[in-house]
């Protein structure tokens, strides 16, 4: 394949409304036939620098040159006119609306009356000749993850996009899945397309790239071939001058320790009816992290608000310390114990309008001392949060101002600051880490772990397999619905996982 | 006879409806589209009133309809500038709106007639006539009911199945579809989400301000306080029951239209003076009924899934 | 960053860019109406001077008429602040003003013979009630059945004020008047006032110094406010941190209803000493534009309410020296609720100017 450059971005400088600044000054370039990794920490500004070349987000200055010409990138519509696609973090597909309408749906060149026929035929002719399978005519909430990205892959290719834009993709996929995907990667680059792969997870850009642009706090601090660096030196580049992120040193197990959570064949009903827990079973005791691995949507987050008291159970039971807590109201159980750090930040684990102060006692305020008699004492919930403020490192202008003007990452330092504030027996852990930084992400781990170290049972659900590894004592796999293995940590690889994950059966056991 | 008191009560519930259904598509157009406009009722109202002033005084309701056209979109633009371009909350847009608009309208009518000198209160003369169409008007009870209407009523009655058209079937209909239900994806995939969110709005204007304008130059031929009485709330109310869908929106404003026009039979009929029945229940009824329609058929309902919520493009 | 947590200052600051914000609406809403005022040929300067100088508090009897306009709209706009904070849509006040009236007259006219305060407080509180009850029909509609209030209430307001105009041309009417209303309530049921001569009744001092902080201390004060704030904000938060959403809903919009219900009571026993149909020239409406302008804060609605009772009632007098139609209050209230909620995002940026950035 050539060298010729099919992108180019110059000193690239995008700064948010809130004024984070996302890029300061990057410089990227992409290569005809090329498989290009852009590798960096969570918060590196991989997926702001694709987006600006998507035409998601404007650039505050910088330049970018496609195939040779300076464009002006103003719109997703741009983008695609010049032959740009991306497939993004999220899915970006209207749930209630056909794979084929999905597809087609924002094209510059539709004809005024639509053509549904002649698209899903095309639809199906492009996915038998890259062989992405998928019906061009169900909805796309029928739909597994895997063929969700395969619809967007097709969308990319149906649209005759040369150049690829990948954010994270494999965050959704199981490994054989992720060999899947990447066999497809390698086909369109053979094709004279040309990809660029986001990630944050090292071994995925050395196995699939032809070159490593590494980005840290918003910067280009390396470009890298793979087979020149080892993984050392890759890991000082994505992490800097930061010591590695340290394990700490855990308390032995307690030999007679209290079961604290006991699920008993739960069935729970999901969303759109049909059973998402089709009957799952198992203990959690004190000092005990429990790690629930598993493929987003495999009925993880039914169980976790069956156990919450969010979700109506089906059938079975759920004991927590020793009673049965089927069907309790959520408040009885934050009064008996119970933390929750919910996967949805923003949307359920604060109320983004009100103040940090209030969030900060969301868990709490109907209790002593926090109130009496259903008044509130205000001093004893603005002495509270400081103390979560100043415990957990929430930066904030003051504890009065409504939480929406927090990052991210301090918002999550504030959830899991209350979260474990409450000495929950306890914590029911979503996702905890997911998108933050190194820094908050140690931090986040290190109070899980402190926290079990204390005696309270923690409950991990997490997509993010190395840190269900980091974190269990105990590890379970869930796979539609069903825990289809549980066993303590170290008695599983990773590998055996994966299979789990998808489904398969280890052989041998 | 019997017979021809069913006709006048069937063509009189069409012609009732007319505007209903106009406002309607344009509601089902903006909802769709990711948009709750509870500004409508002001919309309506101030069509009513801009219809009316200037059918008063060109002596034409035609011109009076376009001026009705011209002043809903504007409204409907500053609701757009709010919603669309500040995100602003879009139900407290919109009651702002609608009592912008009663108010407004009370203050300009006073400002423009003074106080009432006589017990007439000013009233058009020249009214929209029926335009009967050949051939289909002379069937038997369809022909009266739904053939010798005026133009509006035609086009109103034609607005729905090309609005289902339009949604169904076209690009923009997917696209508006897109937007309603996730206006981030639909921005990132090409659509031009705050563009078809002002021009569904602009339409909106132009058929609420329309649908305004029928009420006081063409049902009532004057203009009343508040007139439009809460019809923009019923519609709106109408297109949840039929689950943002033109098709059964329209049996809905038929339910009101019809009630509408019977408690008028009602009153203008000696059933009044049935000591049993006051007339109060039989205005009363349109509203009953919606009420009722409500609780049986309205329960739980979900609309497009961004429907209602601000969208502030990051760009 | 180190001394982040402070002692209250950006809470000081993120009030006054609230207030700031309304008094920018106001600014804009009166600037605005200046136009009508001089298309109708008038100086508005002169018109404005007429409005609130010399009709709204020009001497202790116009004030005092004034706060008799306040009155009415503080209850009814406190309560739907109660509501709009949860985000329960109550459009119906207006309705339940009525429902509240009629059956303060009804009460009132079977009473007889009580003692005046006895009979005054089963009046005023069965008015409370009915317009409680009159509320309860939506919120369990929406709390049992998700059947959005905001239509429910719209259509029972029509449905009240038939139900009303029913009552006052059949069962409840005066013989002998020849409008639609019901006889004058024996003189022991009207609203002790408490200075000769003008109409400072004991009403207007209750709502101010009773209801207003009571509603103040309910919001700011107590779990129950707490929930309000926290479903208005965000439900789901509401739900995962053990809030009954349902119960909020319905509290909330029993407590608008209760006192939209009073002050249907109120008006019939201290100024219509009667129930007629013209008992509210729409304050139920109003209510949701002070509400609003207020920012849903007692201190703050009740500040708007006298703003806009100063309004309708200095418009008589502006209608009189400056024949400007006295529909130009309603007018001024249009503007001002759309400005108010258009002003917000300028009090965002104040904020953020003062507290956020300034922080880092
Ligand atoms: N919409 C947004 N508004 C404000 N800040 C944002 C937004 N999106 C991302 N950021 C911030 O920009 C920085 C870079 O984010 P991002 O590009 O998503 O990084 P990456 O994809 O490498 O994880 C982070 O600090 C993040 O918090
Ligand atoms: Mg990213």
């Amino acid at each position: 394949m050539g060298t010729e450059e099919v992108v180019l971005m110059k000193g690239i400088v995008k700064v948010y409304p809130g004024g984070v600044v996302a890029n300061r000054g990057v410089d990227f370039d992409l290569r005809r036939g090329e498989i290009h990794a852009l590798l960096g920490e969570n918060g590196a500004g991989k997926t702001t620098l694709m987006k600006i070349l998507a035409g998601c987000l404007r650039p505050d200055e910088g330049e970018i040159y496609v195939k040779g010409r300076k464009v002006d990138i103003r719109s997703p519509r741009d983008a695609m006119n010049l032959g740009i696609g991306m497939v993004h973090q999220h899915f970006t597909l209207i749930p209630n609306l056909t794979v084929a309408e999905n597809i087609i749906l924002g094209m510059s060149d539709l004809p005024h009356l639509l053509n549904l026929e002649e698209a899903k035929e095309r639809i199906r002719e492009l996915s038998e000749s890259v062989g992405l399978k998928v019906d061009p005519e169900a909805k796309i909430d029928q739909l597994s993850a895997g063929e969700k990205q395969r619809v967007e892959i097709l969308r990319l290719l149906y649209r005759n996009a040369d150049v690829l834009i990948f954010d994270e993709p494999t965050s959704i996929l199981a490994v054989p899945e992720v060999e899947a995907l990447f066999e497809t990667l390698r086909s369109m680059v053979e094709q004279g397309k040309s990809v660029v792969f986001v990630t944050h997870k090292m071994w995925e850009a050395l196995s699939i790239s032809d070159r490593i642009t590494v980005m840290r706090k918003g910067r280009v601090v390396a470009r890298v071939k793979p087979e020149e660096v080892d993984d050392k030196e890759l890991v000082a580049l994505v992490v800097g001058e930061r010591v590695a992120p340290t394990r700490v040193e855990r308390a032995k197990p307690k030999e007679t320790a209290e079961e604290i959570l006991r699920v008993e064949n739960l069935r729970v009903e999901g969303d759109r009816g049909g059973l998402a827990v089709k009957g799952v079973s198992f203990t959690v005791h004190e000092g005990e992290i429990f790690g629930i691995a598993g493929i987003e949507g495999n009925g993880q987050k039914e169980l976790v608000e069956a156990i919450t008291g969010l979700r109506p159970v089906k059938s079975g039971r759920i004991l927590f310390i020793g009673q049965d807590i089927t069907g309790r109201s959520v408040s009885e159980l934050i009064e008996m114990g119970m933390a929750y750090i919910p996967e949805e930040r923003i949307e359920r684990g604060v109320a983004a309008d009100l103040p940090v102060v209030d969030n900060s006692a969301l868990k709490r305020f109907w209790v002593n001392p926090f109130s009496e008699r259903g008044i509130i004492k205000g001093e004893v919930l603005r002495k509270f949060c400081s103390k979560i403020v100043e415990t957990f490192k929430v930066k904030c202008p003051g504890i009065d101002i409504p939480v929406r003007y927090l990052s991210g990452g301090n918002i999550q330092r504030l959830i899991v600051g209350r979260e474990l504030s409450m000495n929950a027996r306890l914590v029911v852990a979503e996702n905890p880490t997911a998108g933050l930084d190194v820094k908050s992400t140690n931090f986040v781990r290190e109070m899980l772990i402190r926290l079990r170290d204390g005696g309270a049972a923690i409950l991990l659900v997490s997509t993010d397999l190395d840190e269900i590894l980091e974190l269990s004592d105990v590890i379970g796999v869930m796979y539609d619905g069903r825990m289809v293995a549980i066993r303590p940590a170290g008695q599983m690889t990773a590998q055996e996982i994966g299979t789990y994950m998808l489904g398969g059966e280890v052989v041998g056991r | 006879m019997p017979i021809e008191m069913a006709i006048d009560l069937m063509r009189a519930a069409v012609r009732v409806m007319t505007p209903l259904l106009l406002a309607g598509a344009g509601e089902i157009l903006v909802e769709r589209c990711g948009i709750l406009n509870l500004g409508l009722e002001g919309i309506m109202l101030l069509g009513a009133f801009s219809g009316f002033i200037v059918t008063y005084y060109t002596g034409s309701p035609w011109i009076g309809v376009l001026a009705a056209i011209l002043v809903g979109m504007a409204a409907n633009a500053i609701f757009g500038f709010m919603t669309v371009s500040l995100a602003l909350d879009q139900v407290v847009t919109g009651l702002a709106l609608t009592l912008m608009a009663s108010g407004a309208t009370f203050y300009l009518y006073r400002a423009i007639f003074g106080w009432y000198t006589s017990p007439v209160p000013p009233h058009v003369t020249t009214v929209i006539r029926e335009t009967p169409i050949p051939l289909l008007s002379s069937i038997p009870v369809i022909g009266p009911v739904l053939f010798n209407q005026t133009a509006f009523t035609y086009a109103a009655l034609l607005s729905i199945p090309l609005l289902y058209f339009v949604l169904a079937r076209t690009r923009v209909g997917l696209e508006i579809t897109a937007s309603g239900e996730d206006p981030q994806v639909a921005d990132y995939l090409g659509v031009d989400v705050v563009r078809l969110r002002y021009l569904t709005l602009l339409a909106e204007g132009a058929l609420g301000g329309v649908a305004g304008a029928l009420l006081s130059i063409s049902q009532y031929n004057m203009f009343l306080d508040n007139m439009t009485a809460g019809r923009g709330f019923i519609v709106i109310a109408m297109i949840i029951l039929g689950r943002w869908d033109p098709l059964k929106m329209t049996l809905g404003t038929l339910l009101f239209a019809f009630a509408d026009s019977l408690q008028l039979r009602i009153q203008a009929s000696g059933l009044l003076t049935l000591a049993w029945f006051p007339y109060q229940f039989a205005l009363m009824l349109p509203y009953l009924l919606t009420l009722i329609a409500l609780v049986i058929v309205g329960r739980g309902v979900k609309g497009p899934a961004s429907l209602g919520k601000p969208y502030k493009r990051l760009r | 960053m180190g001394d982040s947590v402070d002692g209250g200052e950006s809470l000081m600051a993120l009030r006054l860019s609230r207030v700031l914000g309304s008094l920018i609406a106001i600014g804009l809403a009166l600037l605005t109406a200046s136009l009508f005022i001089g298309l109708a040929g008038a100086n508005p300067v002169r018109a404005y001077y007429y409005m609130f100088v010399k009709g709204a508090f020009g001497n202790s009897v116009t004030a005092v008429e004034t706060l008799v306009r306040a009155t009415p709209i503080l209850l009814v706009s406190l309560g739907l602040a109660v509501a709009f904070t949860a985000r329960v849509w109550n459009i119906g006040a207006e309705g339940q003003l009525y429902m509240g009236g009629l059956v303060a007259a009804w009460v009132g006219l079977s009473l007889g013979g009580l003692p005046s305060s006895v009979g005054l407080t089963v009046m005023l509180l069965s008015s409370a009630l009915a317009g409680a009850a009159w509320a309860l029909i939506p919120a369990v509609l929406r709390a049992k059945y998700e059947i959005n209030e905001i239509f429910t209430t719209v259509i029972m307001n029509y449905i009240a004020l038939y139900l009303v105009s029913y009552f006052l041309t059949g069962p409840l009417r005066d013989p002998v008047s020849q409008f639609p209303e019901s006889p004058t309530l024996p003189q022991s049921l009207w609203m002790p006032r408490l200075v000769q001569g003008v109409r400072l009744h004991l009403g207007i001092l209750v709502a101010i110094l009773v209801i207003t902080p009571i509603v103040h201390f309910l919001r700011e004060k107590t779990t129950f406010g707490f929930r309000l704030k926290l479903v208005g904000a965000n439900p789901e938060a509401a739900r995962y941190s053990g809030t009954d959403i349902g119960s909020i809903v319905v509290l909330s919009m029993l407590i608008s209803g209760l006192l939209a219900g009073l002050a249907g009571g109120i008006e019939v026993s201290a100024i219509q000493h009667k129930m007629r149909m013209e008992l509210s020239p729409g304050y139920g409406f109003t209510g949701i534009a002070v509400a609003l302008l207020g920012n849903l804060n007692a201190v703050g609605v009740l500040l708007a309410s006298i703003f806009m009772g100063a309004v309708i009632n200095g418009s008589y007098t502006m209608h009189r020296m400056a024949h400007i139609p006295v529909g130009m209050a309603y007018l001024i209230q249009g503007l001002v609720i759309v400005f108010a909620v258009a002003s917000e995002p300028i009090s965002e940026r104040i904020f953020r100017k003062e507290v956020v950035e300034s922080a880092d």
